[in-house]
């Protein structure tokens, strides 16, 4: 085991799906109560703008995701914002291969993810 | 497992929007709105429409007394600036406004309070101008006071007011020589 590079294929096409803002990349519901309880001061564009800092790097490490319900190709990872770790959790929708799904942007529950 | 026919769909959902406190490291205050969601059949969870997140933006923004894009934008227009020549008045440059009044970024707090006292006329753009231009050295002044006993605030003040009190109609002529 152990982390893995992220995809460049799939870093592009999920920057390029955070860039066109909740059109291209939506929060979950408990996704985005999560990030608004922990950054009451933060506007969403903030961790987006850090998912894709993150997500640009071609070293950027992390480890994919079995969800229940495998609708596309979902990664995990640690990512900086404002001097913290966060935990990131996004997937990439088979359905129509262009649109994000962001599960998880918050403090990380546990020191090391799954692949670790 | 398949979603039950009432979860389908747009629906109208609870969110707690968090105020935070001035300096934004706990919640001050926590807003409860509906806002519309969308059940999605690939993951089976709601998800955040894009008006779920204007909304929940436009409520923080509203309870931290945040002055909104299209506030933003009234003001400019007020003022008949371009987008280039208020980012100049900021000193923030025309990208970053330009990104404030599409609600694409947000001012900061310490900058939205300069933009409010702008937008409640408590500040006027000559002021401002003024603020941007050249200082006089006050050095000799204040050591001259000094000796003689005498605070130096009230001659800045009194230089400051004279100049307002001066300057022309209008901002442009002050505001290119601050800048220029």
């Amino acid at each position: 085991m152990g982390l893995k590079p992220i995809p460049a294929a799939w870093r592009q096409t999920v920057c390029a799906a955070l860039r066109r803002g909740s059109n291209g990349a939506r929060f979950t519901e408990d996704g985005r109560q999560r990030w608004e309880n922990q950054f009451p001061d933060a506007f969403p564009y903030e961790v987006v703008d850090a998912f894709i800092r993150f997500l640009s790097a071609p070293q950027a490490l992390g480890c994919p995701v079995q969800m229940d319900h495998p609708a596309g190709e979902t990664w995990e990872f640690f990512f900086p914002f404002r001097d913290e770790k966060l935990y990131g959790k996004l997937l990439l929708k088979k359905s129509d291969g262009k649109s994000v799904i962001i599960f998880s942007a918050h403090r990380p529950d546990r020191p090391k993810l799954r692949c670790e | 497992m398949v979603a039950t026919p009432a979860k389908k769909g747009i629906k109208l959902r609870p969110f707690e929007v968090t105020i935070p406190t001035p300096d934004g490291t706990a919640v001050a205050d926590r807003i409860k709105i509906d806002v519309p969601m969308e059940w999605d059949e690939d993951i089976h969870e709601w998800t955040l429409t894009p008006e779920a997140e204007s909304l929940i933006e436009t409520t923080k923004a509203r309870y931290m007394g945040l002055l909104l894009p299209e506030q933003l934008r009234a003001l400019r227009e007020r003022l008949g600036l371009t987008q280039k020549a208020i980012g100049d008045l900021f000193q923030i440059g025309a990208k970053s406004w330009t990104r404030w009044e599409s609600g694409a970024q947000r001012p900061s707090r310490s900058i939205n309070l300069l933009l409010r006292s702008v937008y409640n006329g408590w500040i006027t753009p000559q002021q401002l101008g003024l603020l941007c231009a050249p200082q006089p050295d006050w050095s000799e002044q204040f050591r001259r006071n000094a000796a003689a006993g005498q605070a130096a605030e009230p001659v800045v003040i009194d230089y400051y007011r004279a100049r307002a009190e001066n300057a022309e109609p209008g901002f442009v002529e002050p505001l290119h020589y601050a800048v220029s």
